[in-house]
């Protein structure tokens, strides 16, 4: 296929180097700092050890959702997206998206022209990068506001301007008392966790409605195939009901609900096309 | 005194290796399209490029936003200059940061603790490139296979189910945390999705996310200044 050459391998491989290079650049820096500030070796190598175990797992979860999007993209594009910030959900959304403005069609059901693919290639890239402009304008400032202590004493904000360096802080800063902060900061993640869970399930619910559209739309049923992705999506929730409790006495679990459920899900298609597929003819 | 200057120094220069460094990996993120659009000799479809952006747009950005305000205060600054270019920040990079900090007994809040944080992202970036890459490289050398894999005409019906598969589990976790907030936009797609197929069907999923979100959203505030969910 077009988009599993040479050359896409070659493109792709240079920016996920010049990720990993980042990585080790602020491994190696924030090594070396620690270390001046008078942490032990000991100390940080655990760090880098623990953190390093703790990720072979979700990863490996991650690696076995790129099923989902290798079909459409190749395979060295969606090493990519799933490398860099993003995720499959968000990839998906977008590869859709793209798919269907240009087509009209779910991206299931259109032909990827290489047209089509680039089209989507761009709608993921730039679809996710709020967040680094974010990092890019707005982290300095925004860290510094947080750094700032609260309800300290003009003598500590002194000593500690005298320790950090003097553009930072001022007593006049902190007229905000703590309690009221507190409350603020949490009444925020309170109305920002309702927000992402609506539009999450906004999100979830178009797809959930696309299937049963697609089985039941205008009230009758077209043919076996067209309830297929209807049942599967009833298996791969089932799964992550199952999973989902199983996970509260298993935490291990969590990294893998979603990629396990999914792929019950999909795998659940070939026994269901099977069978409906005996029963009521091609 | 050279010390201190050197930490000034630190602190300081983290920000413009930040900079320089998510700059760089912003335009390569961004110029990759562009150059396979060149090496396939082909030009995207604008007008389908604007709006599925616009789509994508809106539910991402929102999240976007709401991420970065939550997560550097969580994870510092010079984890989030790197957490923000390897992602995975939820599901990944947060729970990992805390294992960190918790196994080497860091307090939240000090200078020790974002150096943990920093090397335990990038331990944790270093470590998903590498599986990754390496289930590529498998990927890759059975790739003739897989090709043959994907058309056999039993296996077909499963990349038709991804979709909703995917999305179906993943909803099924948001409701069941916060299931009041469920209820409307729920019974707003079945309907529609079923009274009305002209309108809303499967190749018309990506307008029913905004219609959608636009509704789950609306009710999900008023839900919360009622006091109904929390």
């Amino acid at each position: 296929m077009y988009f599993n050459t040479g050359p896409i391998y070659l493109i792709v491989g240079i920016v996920i180097a010049t990720v990993c290079a980042q990585a080790i650049f602020f491994l190696v820096k924030a090594y070396r700092e620690g270390l001046r500030i008078g942490m032990t070796k000991e100390t940080l190598n655990k760090a880098v050890v623990s953190s390093a175990v703790f990720s072979v797992l979700p990863s490996t979860g991650i690696l076995a959702t790129m099923f989902g999007l290798i079909k459409y993209l190749g395979i060295p594009f969606s090493w990519l997206r799933l490398s860099v910030i993003g995720s499959l959900m968000y990839e998906l959304t977008a590869a859709d998206a793209a798919a269907q403005q240009a087509t009209g069609k779910a991206l299931s059901s259109a032909e990827i022209t290489p047209e089509i693919f680039v089209t989507i290639a761009i709608v993921m890239s730039v679809g996710i990068i709020l967040g680094e402009i974010l990092c890019i304008i707005g982290l300095k400032k925004y860290s510094e506001i947080l750094k700032k202590p609260r309800n300290k004493t003009a003598a500590d904000i002194n000593a500690d301007n005298e320790r950090v360096g003097p553009e930072t802080w001022n007593a006049s800063d902190f007229k905000t008392s703590e309690t009221v902060a507190k409350k603020k900061k949490a009444d925020l993640g309170e109305i920002g966790g309702v927000v992402t869970a609506a539009v999450f399930i906004a999100l979830c619910g178009a797809y959930i409605g696309g299937a049963i559209g697609e089985a039941f739309g205008g009230f009758h049923i077209d043919s076996y195939t067209s309830v297929i992705p209807f049942i599967s999506m009833l298996v791969s929730v089932g799964c992550m009901a199952i999973l989902y409790h199983m996970q509260k006495k298993r935490a291990w679990l969590k990294s893998f609900s979603l990629s396990i459920s999914m792929l019950v899900g999909m795998v659940s298609a070939v026994p269901a096309s099977l069978v409906l597929g005996t029963i009521f003819g091609a | 005194m050279a010390n201190k200057v050197k930490t000034y120094d630190y602190d300081k220069k983290l920000h413009t290796h930040g900079r320089i460094w998510i700059l760089t990996c912003l335009l390569l993120f961004i110029l990759t399209p562009v150059a396979i659009a060149i090496h396939l000799g082909v030009a995207p479809k604008w007008g389908a490029l604007l709006s599925a952006f616009g789509v994508v747009a809106l539910i991402y950005w929102s999240t976007a936003a709401a991420e970065f305000f939550m997560y550097v205060p969580l994870i510092g600054a010079g984890a989030t200059y790197l957490a923000f270019v390897t992602g995975n920040i939820s599901n990944i990079k947060l729970p990992c940061i805390i294992n960190a900090q918790e196994v080497t007994g860091v307090k939240r809040g000090t200078k020790e603790s974002e150096i943990i944080s920093t090397i335990s992202v990038a331990s944790s970036a270093l470590v998903t490139t590498v599986i990754m890459s390496v289930g590529v490289f498998f990927l890759a050398v059975f790739s003739g296979p897989l090709d043959e894999f994907f058309n056999h005409p039993n296996v077909k019906p499963v990349f038709v189910c991804i979709l909703p598969s995917l999305f179906g589990a993943l909803g099924y976790s948001y409701v069941v945390k916060k299931p009041k907030l469920g209820i409307i936009p729920l019974i707003f797609v079945v309907i529609t999705f079923v009274a009305a197929p002209d309108f809303a069907n499967n190749d018309s999923v990506s307008t029913m996310i905004i219609v959608t979100g636009v509704i789950s959203l609306a009710s999900a505030l008023f839900m919360y200044k009622k006091g109904i969910v929390k």
